[in-house]
């Protein structure tokens, strides 16, 4: 299939429905392996820092939610802009999938963060660059989410929210770079894709299954959360009503 | 490879476990708060967010076959038609009277 194949037959919320059957499934069953090695692997294998003790195990559950929590927003970016400019429905679906999961990820990486700090910085708070644009990126989620909320219009809602989206991927680079611009209290970047890591293979292989488990696991989540608002948005249409009325053996939809 | 504290080499084999004891690995040299609570978190939201979705889909499925059963087109056709029960005392009667009709013509 070509790309502006695949373009096009993204267009169509049946296309989507029946083809994500396949990847959440693949996602869910990746996330469950992943998490559950990734969680034992930092909390009882991985070797203890020479500076910070065993609370450097925190890393392998703030970094991966940091991460993904940012990833998700770019994501919501991307759909904003292809909302904007094709008007594609998915698009929209897609943010408000994004929302709730995004949201819940970032309160989870202020939090751990918190926990973290207060054994490794001596506080449970520091207003540095990095947690500051973390905590806009919070109130972005939480923004977008009250928008779309508040407006009742279809059209309006997914309009105001994409703009708010696209507008909002600004704090992406604030947030990577703060710990460039401003040099404070918080650690330069634990883990790069690009680059060689400065951590033994002791730490960072424990970190990079915790990161693409949490990957895997937002893919499930907001894959989920978009089929099933696909079936609310197409009710009306035969293919839904099918699908609701059919028997199944596997309990699969 | 021998910087940290008690780490021990995957050499070991069966001591691949950092942790020599269950009171060593809850309090984990003093940081065992923060590191319980930050992996508590974690896995609190990863469980709340699978059971979250899972049941909305349940809901959701439960919810448009009702209203498919119930013969509407819509929930929100459905949510408006809950007005027009209002006034079905009105058929009820008619029924009634119908039967009651019907009851009458016959020997």
């Amino acid at each position: 299939m070509s790309l502006t194949e695949l373009w096009h037959k993204l267009g169509s919320p049946r296309w989507f429905y029946q083809m994500s059957t396949h990847w959440v499934w693949g996602f869910g069953i990746a996330a469950i392996v992943l998490l559950l090695a990734g969680l034992l692997w930092g909390l009882l294998i991985a070797p203890p820092d020479y500076q910070q003790g065993h609370s450097v195990r925190i890393m392998y559950v703030h970094v991966p939610a940091a991460m993904v929590a940012q990833s998700i927003y770019i994501g919501m970016g991307v759909a904003g802009f292809v909302l904007f400019v094709w008007r594609m429905k998915l698009a929209d679906v897609a943010i408000a999938a994004c929302l709730p999961f995004g949201m819940l990820l970032t309160a989870l990486a202020l939090f751990s963060g918190s926990v973290w700090g207060r054994p490794t910085w001596g506080t449970w708070w520091e207003w540095d660059g990095r947690t500051v644009s973390t905590l806009v990126l919070l109130f972005l989620y939480i923004g977008i989410y009250a928008l779309r909320e508040a407006i009742p219009d279809a059209q309006l809602r997914a309009r105001a929210s994409a703009l708010v989206a696209m507008v909002g991927t600004i704090n992406i680079p604030v947030i990577k770079y703060s710990v460039e611009w401003w040099h404070t209290l918080h650690q330069p970047a634990s883990f790069t894709l690009t680059e060689k890591p400065t951590m033994p293979p002791e730490m960072y292989l424990p970190l990079l299954v915790m990161v693409l488990g949490v990957y895997c696991f937002a893919g499930y989540n907001i894959l989920s959360r978009m089929r099933i608002e696909i079936l609310r948005r197409e009710q009306g249409t035969r293919w839904v009503r099918a699908l609701v009325t059919a028997p199944t053996l596997t309990g699969q939809r | 490879m021998g910087a940290g504290i008690g780490h021990r080499t995957y050499a070991d084999g069966a001591a691949m476990m950092v942790f020599s004891s269950m009171e060593e690995l809850l309090v984990m040299g003093g940081h065992g708060l923060y590191v319980w609570l930050a992996y508590g978190a974690t896995v609190t939201v990863l469980i709340g967010s699978a059971i979250t979705v899972n049941n909305a889909r349940k809901r959701t499925l439960a919810q448009l076959r009702w209203s498919l059963q119930a013969g509407e087109d819509s929930l929100y056709e459905r949510q408006s038609s809950l007005a027009e029960t209002a006034e079905s005392p009105g058929q009820h009667g008619t029924r009634h009277a119908s039967s009651a009709t019907r009851r009458h013509d016959e020997p």
